[in-house]
């Protein structure tokens, strides 16, 4: 790690990834992190035979720890490609798209998503549940991820060979309404526009996107953005969100939870580098 | 076009007469096998549809065909199929290719159909090079004899 | 318009629906999937553009239209020993459809070959230019002019910018040919 302490005594953010950059012991840490949502998935090729009526038997199986299972329009493919060329393309092969399941706990803050492409296990800050941490979301994905891998195979419905991995962190800002526009007390590298002919901006979004090394098989990247965000009845706020997505080395759930180590890895250390010392302080950064 | 390539005697059989032509079921849809120059309007085989099996491009023979009453429309399984004829003697002309007999050919549907007595195979195509097999495919496919003789 | 940018970003979140621009709502998902009816085949392939390529949506459609007919196609299709057409060969055709064509150029006819592969073919007054594409995916050009002489044939690497540009060429020159009609 390099940099030295600013006039307030806090370490300067400007972190060097070592050669064990998935060591917890090296990752920065928050003990009241602004994260509202954790979401580690694995797309996989289409299982036709994944259909509603066929995942009863998974219902049953998680009655006791997700009792409450809902219907979701389905997601589209998110498929990382290189970008030589004016165009990309994302190939489904399978029949219609089917609906998603959520497979939600009693208090709504553990949630699995399956559908025939896709299997997501989300945990979401609801009524204030803190955050369990990174460990207990990847178990989670490990056991829901066994779980629907016996299922296909007990069926012979076909194999689950994953494409993609996908580990996002969501997190909330609080703000109020001239915030919206003021991103450099959130973000390091924002600089205020008060000089502006017009005055500060009422609104302004960030959006970055970096191409992960070492990680997966290329193209993996890692996008950045911070853009406001607004839920019904409630105050505006910003949300950074930071997802890291491509394909693993080899298609087995474990090269998956490598993956999303490493991912996990560049995601903290990318919220560190990109968020203000002010910030860090009001999170409570303790490494 | 180039073409003269060395060619093994095992591809050909003297005894089929140049002037003897060999039929090759195509269809114009479900799949489609039909090109069109859009220029021109004219139509002619894809050069795909001369692309070898591991034994050569299946084809039935004109005479053997006759011989046993059989007609272009017997070679025909489906409404869409239209057939295509070819001199065997420009089929030579495309070294190193030829035509040898292979009656009765299993692990196909309807084996047992009289006109299988009639099946031949266009051979030739071992030891060439990618760019040297597709170049044989397009001349076959743009051969000024060829002729759809059914519908 | 970037297409980076573009990218949907932390699919499957859920409390903000802003933060996930993938997500499909039933009428948009209808605008780009083929609903089951009772004999939904068995492979289907979905076109998706990025924003950045909204103008080739009739290339995509087109595209769409011409592999999925070929992939209904079961063994033996050709009343012998025909193979249906891989995954492999659907997914560099598709890739390279995209590289050799604009939004201006006249698409190619596609066609089965009985190995699993696909061929695309343009054939504009007499020239053609032919890309096979076997069933590992491998692909490889011909092209020929007026005369029947050969004026293209290599291998085609679709990653490898350099095998394509003089396909791209020729692609481009029968296209304003065939929109001259001349």
């Amino acid at each position: 790690m390099t940099g030295g302490t600013s006039g307030d005594g806090l370490v300067s953010s400007r972190m060097v990834v070592d050669d064990n950059p998935r060591d917890p012991a090296q990752l920065p840490d928050f003990e009241d992190p602004p994260v509202v949502e954790v979401a580690l998935g694995v797309q996989f090729r289409p299982i036709p035979g994944l259909r509603p009526v066929e995942i009863a038997g998974l219902r049953e199986q998680w009655r006791a720890e997700y009792p409450v299972v809902l219907d979701q329009p389905p997601l589209a493919p998110a498929i990382e490609q290189a970008t030589s060329g004016a165009h990309t393309t994302q190939l489904v092969f399978g029949p219609a798209l089917q609906t998603r399941l959520w497979f939600l706990s009693e208090d709504q803050s553990s949630l699995v998503q399956v559908q025939h492409d896709r299997l997501t296990v989300n945990w979401r800050k609801l009524d204030g549940v803190p955050y369990p941490r990174y460990p207990a979301v990847r178990e989670k994905f490990g056991r829901s991820f066994s779980d629907v891998q016996e299922f296909v195979t007990d069926r012979d419905l076909g194999p689950l060979d994953i494409t993609q991995v996908e580990a996002n962190y969501i997190n909330r800002i609080d703000t109020d309404d001239e915030g919206r526009g003021h991103l450099e007390g959130i973000l390091r590298h924002w600089s205020s526009l008060a000089g502006h002919h017009l005055g500060d901006p009422e609104e302004a979004r960030v959006a970055m996107v970096f191409s992960v090394p070492a990680v997966g098989t290329p193209p993996v990247r890692l996008y950045v953005e911070c853009a406001p965000a607004q839920q019904v009845g409630q105050a505006p706020v910003l949300l950074l969100t930071l997802t890291v997505r491509g394909a693993p080395l080899t298609s087995d759930v474990a090269s998956a939870l490598q993956f999303m180590d490493d991912a996990h890895a560049h995601i903290v250390h990318s919220f560190a580098e990109l968020t203000t010392d002010a910030m860090h302080e009001h999170w409570r950064r303790s490494r | 076009m180039g073409l003269e390539v060395q060619g093994g005697g095992d591809s050909d059989d003297p005894a089929i007469a140049d002037d003897d032509r060999l039929y090759r079921r195509l269809s114009d849809s479900s799949p489609n096998m039909i090109a069109v120059d859009v220029l021109t309007g004219a139509r002619r085989p894809s050069s795909g549809a001369f692309k070898p099996d591991d034994d050569g491009v299946s084809v039935y023979r004109e005479s053997l065909l006759q011989r046993d009453s059989l007609e272009a429309v017997d070679v025909v399984r489906a409404p869409q199929n239209l057939v295509v004829a070819l001199p065997v003697g420009a089929v030579r002309s495309i070294r190193p290719l030829g035509v040898r007999d292979d009656p009765w050919p299993t692990g196909i549907p309807d084996e047992d159909h009289p006109r299988n007595a009639a099946h031949a195979l266009i051979k030739g195509w071992n030891g060439l090079s990618t760019g040297e097999r597709r170049r044989r495919q397009r001349a076959l496919a743009a051969l000024p004899s060829i002729e759809f003789i059914y519908p | 318009m970037t297409q980076l940018l573009d990218r949907p970003i932390a699919t499957g979140a859920t409390l903000y629906p802003q933060a996930g621009r993938d997500r499909v709502e039933r009428q948009d998902a209808e605008d780009f999937y083929l609903q089951p009816g009772p004999s939904a085949p068995k492979r289907q392939i979905f076109i998706q553009l990025s924003a950045a390529q909204g103008n080739l949506r009739w290339l995509a459609d087109h595209v769409q239209n011409e592999v999925n007919a070929m992939l209904a196609l079961g063994d033996g299709w050709d009343g012998h020993r025909a193979k249906p057409i891989t995954e492999e060969a659907v997914g560099s055709t598709i890739g390279l459809v995209f590289a050799l064509c604009d939004d201006l150029s006249l698409p190619p006819q596609f066609f089965p070959l009985p190995d699993g592969g696909v061929q695309i073919e343009w054939h504009v007054g007499g020239e053609a230019m032919e890309v096979e594409i076997d069933r590992s995916g491998d692909a490889h050009g011909l092209a020929t002019d007026r005369a029947g002489a050969v004026i293209f044939d290599s291998s085609l690497e679709p990653t490898a910018i350099e095998t394509l540009l003089p396909v791209q060429t020729i692609v481009r020159r029968l296209s304003i040919r065939a929109a001259s009609g001349r």
